[in-house]
């Protein structure tokens, strides 16, 4: 219902309203920030790790081994798998994209989406996203510089995820708090600083009732009404005494005088 | 008594206390949890990477080879550090913790592990030391620990997102303390000023004995009870007025009962007025919904060509990164004539319910645009909008203002409409930088539908002009052949727009993409301009008014802007491109009052058109040269490098500066004469 809330109370829910868009900014940007910073930075360590595993596949090639023959590949892969909690699935597939060694052995003999690979020749590391999990590529490459493969390594940003809960969690916490002791004490600096205004608006209220006693923030209108008051209360006293008075003649219509 | 002035800045004072507080300690909270959870991260990537290292030292070990025998030690350790980016230093050093061979910059605070140090079962030993998170892993001889392979990964990585993330949070500090006090302006305005303002108008005419006002019944808060009293109060009267006017007619003396009627008439009036009196708050009432509209338009400004070139394909396309400026600014020059009719047809209302329409369809399509050419055409939409949009706030601004104070105004128009700028500038490139450029976009539609929601509640009907059109072309011609007039327009408008739309809105992003920078650093830089303008607009209105030599600080204005942009002459782009931002700000703020008050000196020359279609020329001079601004500026880019661009444009505005100033003392010289 229009009218019914005072300013201040507006105010103080301007206030509330800017405080919780503030609070609630700052914390989902830097939760936003800090979500690319973790996820970029498990990326980079399992970076790493792919990496490696991928070298360690090049020195047996090194040896003169073909990419399928690499002995120990598979053993080498659920080793890393477990070592390596952040690790979901290990892969290593050949120029052909035909996965050779997979730490879940029934997509062995599998053929790999195209999206999941780099183009052809590419030196450096990829990554690719499989569905909800992540992924990182690392090509192989013999040693005349052919590549003979790729090691896909996935993974999942649950421990990303724990990461970001604290952290949310902390951020909650701190916005929650902040707003329990902003938003009452902006209520109250807003009723001290708002009192003179409001004093105003209750002495002007006051000093149109009738017989309202003097107030010095409605001078000027109290002495705009006792003006008229006197101008009509004397006009009233002498068309009394002229009531009281013999008639001139045969009263006229109230017509003919009104204004 | 009036009610106590300073409140505005009371009010908005507690309201900055309290959100630099509640925002500053969430942050601080949030940055320090930011710490905490990444530092493992960090640890870890330090350990994963001395875990490689230390194995092909601990094979080497198992195959015999002394520890001290250890040969290429350097050379193994610099290719291990080149491998990987962000690492400070890999160093090897014996049980007793001397350094045996290092790479990197390992900082003097650097002690190696005291002889004795327990070998951890797995994984490393971390610390803290001075600006890196040190790994230590053990290399084992006969079961022994026989040195300690350290690897430092720089703080340096998480000490530049904290940075980043406290320029962030300024921002957001920054723009919500903005917007509350644009806000609690507008609350104030509605329910405070100028309900008092309307209170003391009818306090005077009661004063003055006119008992036929009526206040408007539709106020909410105080103020609409103190109204509601007020027409008690007034009715109150009328029917005492009624009264004597029945005792008059009563009291059979007509003749001595109307001369005393006549007298209560010649210093009272009674009735009921056919029109109330209005509030007056519809000045105030504009700056909120403009400086809404204009915060969603700028959100995109600072990323605008790097999206265009991203949907162009690339570098390939660096014309075409300035196509969607060009536009957008065109459409505004286009439609700033069709403005001005829908405003004079419908009323500012309606206009700008109608221009706010096509801004958020503009903006949608921005969202979903695939290539350039939509890209291009989805922003001219919304310059479209934007033309019908400003004019309607400016019309409502000077039809609102109280009568000899339409120039301040139209003031808070260029206040609010930069404080949008500069709010949505920064606070954009933020967003796009979190969530994306096309999500950007669709929050910039979700703005601009909440300020059509602000208008139709908050704005009042009506307004619509019957003022007959006067001829365009005649209006142009009389404009243009006031010499004074097309001097301003040739050597200060436009290069002053052509600097504006080809530096700051095209070539600045660019550059300072080209530095490295995130899109919120570049958002920072580029809110730069609208920070240094807010306070120079103040300046330059006082220059003027103080000295009466506008037309000087116009070419002062110009010779800053350029010598700013010919300051990577002298300096590394790095600390150029942000002062030529700032130059940029500070010049086009300062002339932006002067041109403005030119005008209505120039109106009164014999033969010249009136001040409004003298003003709306100048307009149009600006938006010209916003609309060659960006592709000049991209086909400078396309033949020279971005410093080579900033320095063309620096002699372009030196140059017409020092032409504006000649061409004021040739005028003064031929007045002296003719005097």
């Amino acid at each position: 219902m229009r009218g019914e809330l005072s300013f201040a109370t507006r105010l103080t829910g301007v206030l509330a309203t800017m405080l919780l868009l503030g609070c609630g900014l700052a914390a989902g940007l830097n939760y936003l920030k800090f979500e690319r910073m973790l996820l970029e930075q498990q990326a980079r360590v399992l970076e790493i790790l792919a990496g490696e595993l991928g070298s360690t596949v090049e020195n047996s090639l090194a040896l003169g081994v073909r990419l399928a023959g690499v002995p120990g590949a598979q053993a080498l892969l659920e080793r890393s798998r477990a070592a390596e909690p952040l690790i979901a699935g290990l892969t290593i597939a050949d120029a052909d994209h035909v996965v050779l060694f997979d730490t879940d052995r029934q997509n062995m003999g599998g053929t790999l989406p195209r999206d999941h690979l780099a183009p052809q020749g590419q030196a450096e590391s990829w990554r690719f996203r499989d569905g909800p999990r992540y992924g990182i590529g690392a090509p192989i490459i013999n040693g005349f510089g052919q590549p003979e493969g790729a090691i896909l390594l996935r993974y999942e940003r649950s421990a990303v995820d724990e990461r970001l809960a604290a952290a949310l969690l902390a951020m909650m916490q701190a916005t929650l708090l902040a707003l329990a002791i902003a938003i009452p004490a902006g209520a109250l600096g807003l009723h001290l600083v708002t009192r003179h205004t409001r004093r105003w608006f209750a002495a002007m209220q006051e000093a149109m009732q009738p017989g309202a006693a003097p107030a010095a923030l409605a001078a000027g209108l109290q002495v705009a009404i006792a003006d008229t008051d006197t101008v009509l209360t004397e006009a009233e006293a002498q068309l009394e005494q002229i009531a009281a008075q013999m008639p001139e003649s045969v009263p006229q219509p109230m017509e003919a005088i009104a204004p | 008594m009036t009610p106590d002035r300073r409140l505005v800045g009371r009010v908005v004072a507690v309201a900055v206390l309290l959100l630099t507080l509640a925002v500053g300690f969430v942050s601080h909270t949030a940055l320090r949890s930011f710490e905490t959870e990444l530092r493992p991260e960090l640890e870890r990537e330090a350990t994963i990477v001395g875990s490689i290292g230390a194995r092909t030292l601990q094979r080497a070990l198992d195959l015999g080879v002394p520890f001290n025998g250890l040969s290429g030690l350097d050379e193994y350790l610099a290719s291990l550090l080149a491998a990987r980016q962000g690492l400070a230093y890999v160093l090897l050093t014996d049980a007793a913790g001397q350094r045996i061979a290092s790479a990197g910059d390992a900082s003097g605070d650097f002690a190696g592990l005291p002889a004795g140090t327990v070998a951890p079962e797995r994984g490393a030993l971390m610390r803290l030391l001075g600006g890196s998170y040190d790994a230590a892993l053990p290399v084992l001889e006969s079961g022994r620990v026989a040195g300690w392979l350290h690897v430092g990964i720089a703080r340096a990585r998480l000490d530049t997102a904290l940075d980043d993330m406290r320029w962030d949070v300024l921002i957001v500090l920054l723009v919500v303390l903005l917007a509350t006090t644009e806000f609690l302006r507008f609350v104030l305005s509605r329910t405070v000023a100028a309900p008092i303002g309307m209170v003391l108008r009818l306090q005077s005419r009661l004063a003055g004995g006119d008992w036929t006002l009526r206040a408007p019944g539709d106020m909410g808060a105080e103020a609409g009870r103190v109204a509601r009293h007020l027409n008690v109060l007034v009715r109150r009267m009328n029917d005492r007025w009624d009264r004597l006017c029945w005792m008059a007619a009563q009291s059979g003396a007509a003749q001595r009962a109307g001369a005393v009627l006549d007298g209560v008439r010649e210093r009272l009036r009674f009735g009921v007025a056919a029109v109330q009196e209005g509030l007056g708050a519809g000045a105030a009432s504009a700056r909120l919904p403009l400086f809404l509209f204009v915060f969603a338009e700028q959100l995109s400004t600072s990323f605008n060509p790097i999206f265009a070139l991203e949907l162009a394909g690339g570098q390939g396309g660096i014309m075409g990164a300035a196509l969607p400026i060009v536009a957008f600014v065109a459409a505004v020059a286009l439609f700033t004539p069709f403005g001005g009719a829908v405003v004079a047809r419908h009323g500012p209302r309606n206009a700008l319910l109608i221009g706010l329409l096509p801004a958020a369809i503009g903006h949608v399509g921005a969202a979903l645009a695939t290539d350039l050419t939509t890209f291009a055409i989805a922003r001219a939409v919304c310059g479209a909008g934007y033309a019908i949009v400003t004019i309607a706030c400016q019309v409502h601004l000077a039809q609102e203002a109280p009568q000899g104070r339409v120039a301040r105004s139209l003031g808070g128009f260029t206040a609010a409409v930069m404080t949008g700028a500069v709010c949505g500038t920064a606070i954009g490139a933020v967003m796009a930088d979190r969530v994306g450029f096309r999500l950007t976009f669709v929050l910039s539609m979700l703005l601009v539908a909440g300020t059509a929601l602000l208008v139709w509640r908050a704005f009042a009907a009506g307004g619509a002009s019957e003022q007959k059109q006067m001829g365009l072309w005649h209006s142009a011609r009389a404009a243009f052949a006031e010499p004074r007039f097309a001097l301003l327009v040739l050597f200060a408008a436009i290069p002053a727009k052509v600097l504006l739309g080809g530096f700051i809105f095209f070539l600045a992003p660019l550059e300072l993409r080209e530095l490295g920078l995130s899109q919120a650093a570049i958002g920072r830089n580029v809110m730069l301009y609208g920070l240094c303008m807010l306070p120079a607009i103040l300046v330059g209105a006082w220059l003027t008014d103080r000295t009466g030599r506008g037309g000087l600080v116009i070419a002062f204005a110009g010779a800053l802007n350029g010598v700013a942009l010919l300051l990577p002459m002298w300096l590394d782009r790095e600390t150029a491109l942000p002062l030529a931002i700032i130059g940029t700000g500070l010049a086009q703020g300062l002339a932006a009052a002067p041109m403005l008050a030119i005008i209505p000196g120039l109106s009164l020359m014999r033969g010249a058109p009136n001040s409004a279609a003298m003003l709306s020329f100048l307009r149009l001079a600006e938006r010209f040269g916003s609309v060659i601004g960006p592709p000049a500026a991209a086909a400078l880019l396309a033949l020279g490098t971005g410093q080579e661009t900033m320095l063309a444009l620096g002699v372009l505005s030196l140059a017409t500066a020092i032409g504006y100033a000649l061409s004021l003392a040739f005028q003064r010289l031929r007045q002296r004469e003719a005097a």
